[in-house]
C-alpha cells in the first residue's frame, strides 16, 4: 500500500473521528435512545462520557427488577462470612435504589416509571425501604409503578395445586401498601405483587388507565374504593388474589380490558361496562357472573369455571360483537349451544362433562377443539381453519368410527383441518375399519399433524399411512411437536398421473375409492428440522421400494437425532 | 386566511419545497404555523435539504399509509414496508443522515419519526460494551482517570454479569 495515501486516510479518520454527534444531541433524544435499552446497558453508558453521565442522572426511567437484585446473594447463607457479604451487597443494592431516586428529585426530574422487584430477595424487614422508595417515587410524580414484594414474608401457599401461590390474609408481615398511592393523581399504570391493601381511607387514583394486582390482600370494602376511585381505568388484572367475596365492576366507562383468575373467594362477579371488549374469567369456586350488559365484548374466555348449559345459552346472545370465545376446563357444561352472527374464532378445550356441540355461526371462521368424542351439529358454515384434538379412551373400535364419521363432518365444512393427538394414534385407523370406510377427508392438500404428548415414542411411518388414509393425495404432511424438544417432519409427496383412477388398482385398494398412496407414490421429499439440529436435513425417495426407504429414514433417527423423547 | 393547500419550506441550503398541507401536518412545529395562517410565505427552516428532503419523503410515505390503512391492498402494503425497511438501512448506515434527521424531526416535531430514528440509534447501541460504543461514535472519553473510577464504582453492578 501506498504509505502516503494511507496517512491521508488516517488524517481523514482522525477528523471524522472528532465529530462526536450523539453526545450531543438534545438530552430528551438521548433518554429517548436511552428508552429502548435494557436498564443494565443504560446504566452502563454512564462511564462512556461526562454527556452520558449527566443523561444518566436525569433519565427518567428507573427499572430494579430481577437483573439488578442478581447482585445479591439468593440464599440466606449458614457461612458467617457469607452471610455478612450478602448483608453488605443488600445494603449497598438498596442504598443504590434510594441514591437514583433522591437525584431524580434532586434535579427536578417526573418519573415515566419506577419498578421495585424484590420479590426473589429472601430478606426480612424491607418494609420502611419499600415506603421510602415508594414515597420518593410519589414525589417525582411517577406515572408507571410497578411494585413486588418478596414472596415469602408477604404471602403463604394457601392453595396447593402447583403454580397457584396466594395470599394468606391473615399474615401479618405482608407489606401494607401505604395509602397515599392510592391517591396518586400522575400514575397512570400501577402494577402490585405480593402485598396488600387496607386502608380504609378513599381511593383516588384520577390518572389510573392500568391496574394490575397479583398475589395481593384486599377486602372487599377496599376493593369496591378501588373501583369507584379510578373513573379513567382500561385495563383491570387480578390474579391470585385474596380478601374479596364479591367483584362489583360498574360506572366503569373506560374499561376495556378484564381479567381475573385465581382469585378463590370470589362467589359474585358483576360487570356493567359497556365499552369493555375483552374479559377473561378464571375461578374455582361456583361463582355467580353477570356479564349480560357487556355489549361490546368481542373476545370472551371462560375457564375452569361451573358454568351451567342454560347459562352459557342464554348469555351469548347478549353480545352481538363477539368474535372470540374460548371454553376451556368448563367441566359442569354438558350441551354447548352457541348461536352468533359475530363469531369468528371459538375454541372448546377440554370440558370433560360435555356430551354435545351445536354451533349456528356462518361466519366462523377458525374453530378448535380438544377433548372427547361428542356429538357435534355445525350449522351452515365455511371454516377456514379447523383444529381437532379428540382424546382416545380406549382402542374400542367404535371410537374410531365414530371419529371418522366427525372427521367427515368437519371436512364438510373446513378448508383445512389439522389434527392433534396425544402420540399418534389418532391416525391409526384399524385396517378392519379402513376396508369398510371410506376416508373422511378428500381434496385437500396439506394436513398437519401436532404430537402433543410429552415423552412419547411416535412411529413416524405408521402415522403417515394412517393420514394418507384420512386424506389421500396429500401434497404435504407436517408432524410436528411444540413442547421442550421440539421437531417437525415435513413431507412432500408427488403422485403418478392418473393411475389412482383409471385401472391398476392394486389388490389391496380394490374396496376402496381410490387406491392407497403406496400405488401411485413417485417421489418424497423429507424435511426435518429440530430443536436439537441446526439445520434442516432433507431427504429425497424415488422408485419401488419408497416404502420400504421411510421405513429406513425413522430407523436411521431413532439411532441418530430423534429418538422423539420429548 | 388558508388560501393554498400546499406549504413552501425553504431549507438552509436555500432550496424550496413545495409540499401538501396535509402531508405536513404530521409536524408539530408546521402545524402550529399553519393553524396561526402563518404558513402562506415560504418557511425557512435549518434544515440541509438532503435531510428535509428525506423527512418530506417519510412524512408522505405515513400519510399514504395512514390513508390506506382500511384498505385491504397487499401490494401496496409490501411497497410501503419495502420502502420503511430501506428507510431503516440507510439511516442505519449513514450516521451524518441519522443524526440530521434526528435533529430535524426534533424541531419540527414529528415524535413518529423521532420515535423511530431513536429506536434505530439503540439498535446500533445494543448489546456493545461502552468501548465498542465510543468507537462506533466517536464518543470521546472526557472523565479524569479518578472521575472514571468514580463512575465504574458507583455503578459496579451494571458491569458485573
Amino acid at each position: 500500500m501506498n504509505r502516503e495515501s494511507g496517512d491521508d486516510i488516517v488524517i481523514m479518520e482522525e477528523v471524522l473521528s472528532s465529530m462526536d454527534r450523539i453526545s450531543n444531541l438534545p438530552e430528551p433524544i438521548l433518554h429517548c435512545i436511552l428508552s429502548f435499552l435494557s436498564f443494565k446497558q443504560v446504566v452502563q453508558t454512564t462511564v462512556l462520557s461526562q454527556a452520558w453521565e449527566h443523561a444518566w442522572r436525569t433519565f427518567p426511567i428507573l427499572e430494579f427488577d430481577k437483573t439488578f437484585f442478581n447482585q445479591v446473594p439468593s440464599v440466606s447463607c449458614n457461612n458467617k462470612i457469607e452471610a455478612q457479604l450478602g448483608d453488605e451487597k443488600l445494603s449497598r443494592a438498596l442504598n443504590y435504589v434510594e441514591g437514583t431516586l433522591r437525584t431524580r428529585r434532586r434535579e427536578m426530574i417526573r418519573l415515566d416509571k419506577f419498578t421495585l422487584d424484590l420479590y426473589e430477595l429472601r430478606v426480612k424487614e424491607l418494609g420502611p425501604f419499600v415506603d421510602r422508595c415508594i414515597f420518593s417515587a410519589l414525589e417525582s410524580d411517577v406515572k408507571e409503578l410497578k411494585l413486588a414484594l418478596p414472596f415469602h414474608t408477604s404471602a403463604r401457599v394457601v392453595d396447593t395445586r402447583p403454580g397457584m401461590p396466594s395470599v394468606d390474609a391473615h399474615n401479618k408481615r405482608c407489606y401494607n401498601l401505604p395509602q397515599e398511592v392510592l391517591c396518586s393523581k400522575s400514575i397512570q399504570v400501577l402494577a402490585l405483587s405480593c402485598c396488600k391493601l387496607q386502608s380504609l381511607r378513599s381511593v383516588k387514583l384520577s390518572s389510573l388507565k392500568k391496574l394490575c394486582l397479583t398475589s395481593v390482600y384486599a377486602p372487599d370494602l377496599v376493593l369496591e374504593s378501588l373501583v369507584d376511585g379510578c373513573p379513567l381505568i382500561e385495563h383491570l388484572s387480578l390474579v391470585n388474589c385474596l380478601g374479596f367475596n364479591t367483584l362489583d365492576l360498574s360506572g366503569l366507562t373506560k374499561l376495556n380490558e378484564f381479567k381475573v383468575r385465581n382469585c378463590l373467594e370470589v362467589l359474585w362477579l358483576s360487570i356493567q361496562a359497556l365499552n369493555v371488549k375483552t374479559v377473561s374469567i378464571q375461578l374455582s369456586l361456583p361463582c355467580e357472573i353477570n356479564v349480560a350488559s357487556c355489549k361490546n365484548i368481542k373476545f370472551l374466555t371462560l375457564r375452569l369455571l361451573s358454568l351451567k348449559d342454560e347459562w352459557l345459552c342464554s348469555q351469548i346472545p347478549n353480545f352481538p360483537f363477539l368474535e372470540n370465545l374460548n371454553l376451556v376446563g368448563c367441566d359442569k357444561l354438558k350441551s354447548i349451544k352457541i348461536s352468533s352472527l359475530s363469531l369468528k374464532m371459538l375454541k372448546i378445550f377440554e370440558c370433560a362433562g360435555l356430551i354435545e356441540v351445536k354451533i349456528e355461526a356462518p361466519n366462523l371462521s377458525i374453530f378448535r377443539y380438544q377433548g372427547d368424542v361428542v356429538s357435534f351439529s355445525i350449522g351452515a358454515m365455511t371454516l377456514l381453519e379447523t383444529h381437532l384434538s379428540f382424546n382416545k379412551n380406549n382402542s374400542d373400535i367404535d371410537w374410531y368410527s365414530e371419529y371418522i364419521g366427525l372427521l367427515a363432518m368437519f371436512h364438510n365444512v373446513s378448508k383445512a383441518v389439522n389434527l392433534e393427538s396425544y402420540k399418534g394414534e389418532n391416525a391409526d385407523i384399524p385396517e378392519d375399519l379402513r376396508q369398510i370406510r371410506s376416508s373422511p377427508f378428500y381434496g385437500y392438500n396439506n394436513l398437519d399433524f401436532v404430537i402433543n404428548g410429552t415423552r412419547v415414542q411416535v412411529a413416524i411411518k405408521n402415522t403417515i399411512d394412517g393420514l394418507l388414509w384420512i386424506s389421500p393425495h396429500l401434497r404435504t404432511v407436517t408432524i410436528k411437536s411444540f413442547y421442550s424438544n421440539w421437531f417437525s417432519f415435513k413431507f412432500e409427496f408427488s403422485y403418478k398421473k392418473q393411475a389412482v383412477y383409471e385401472g391398476g388398482i392394486a389388490q389391496c385398494c380394490k374396496s376402496r375409492p381410490i387406491s392407497c398412496w403406496r400405488q401411485c407414490i413417485e417421489q418424497v421429499v423429507v424435511e426435518y428440522t429440530s430443536n436439537g439440529v441446526n439445520n434442516i436435513k432433507r431427504y429425497i425417495f424415488n422408485g419401488e421400494d419408497i416404502w420400504e426407504k421411510i421405513d429406513w429414514l425413522a430407523d436411521l433417527d431413532t439411532s441418530l437425532a430423534w429418538s422423539v423423547e420429548l | 386566511m388558508a388560501t393554498t393547500s400546499t406549504v413552501k419550506l425553504r431549507s438552509g441550503d436555500n432550496e424550496v419545497f413545495e409540499v401538501e398541507k396535509q402531508v405536513m401536518i404530521q409536524s408539530g412545529t408546521i402545524r402550529n404555523m399553519i393553524e396561526d395562517d402563518a404558513a402562506d410565505g415560504e418557511i425557512p427552516l435549518q434544515i440541509s435539504s438532503r435531510n428535509l428532503a428525506k423527512v418530506v419523503e417519510w412524512c408522505k410515505c405515513m400519510q399514504h399509509r395512514d390513508r390506506n390503512n382500511n384498505n385491504d391492498n397487499k401490494e401496496e402494503e409490501e411497497e410501503e414496508e419495502e420502502w420503511e425497511k430501506k428507510f431503516d438501512e440507510e439511516v442505519s448506515e449513514d450516521k451524518d443522515l441519522h443524526f440530521g434527521l434526528l435533529l430535524a424531526a426534533n424541531y419540527l416535531e414529528i415524535p413518529a419519526l423521532l420515535h423511530r430514528l431513536c429506536q434505530l440509534a439503540a439498535d446500533i447501541v445494543k448489546g456493545k460494551t461502552p468501548e465498542e460504543i465510543r468507537r462506533t461514535f466517536n464518543i470521546k472519553k472526557d472523565f479524569t482517570p479518578e472521575e472514571e473510577e468514580a463512575v465504574m464504582d458507583e455503578h459496579g453492578w451494571a458491569f458485573h454479569d
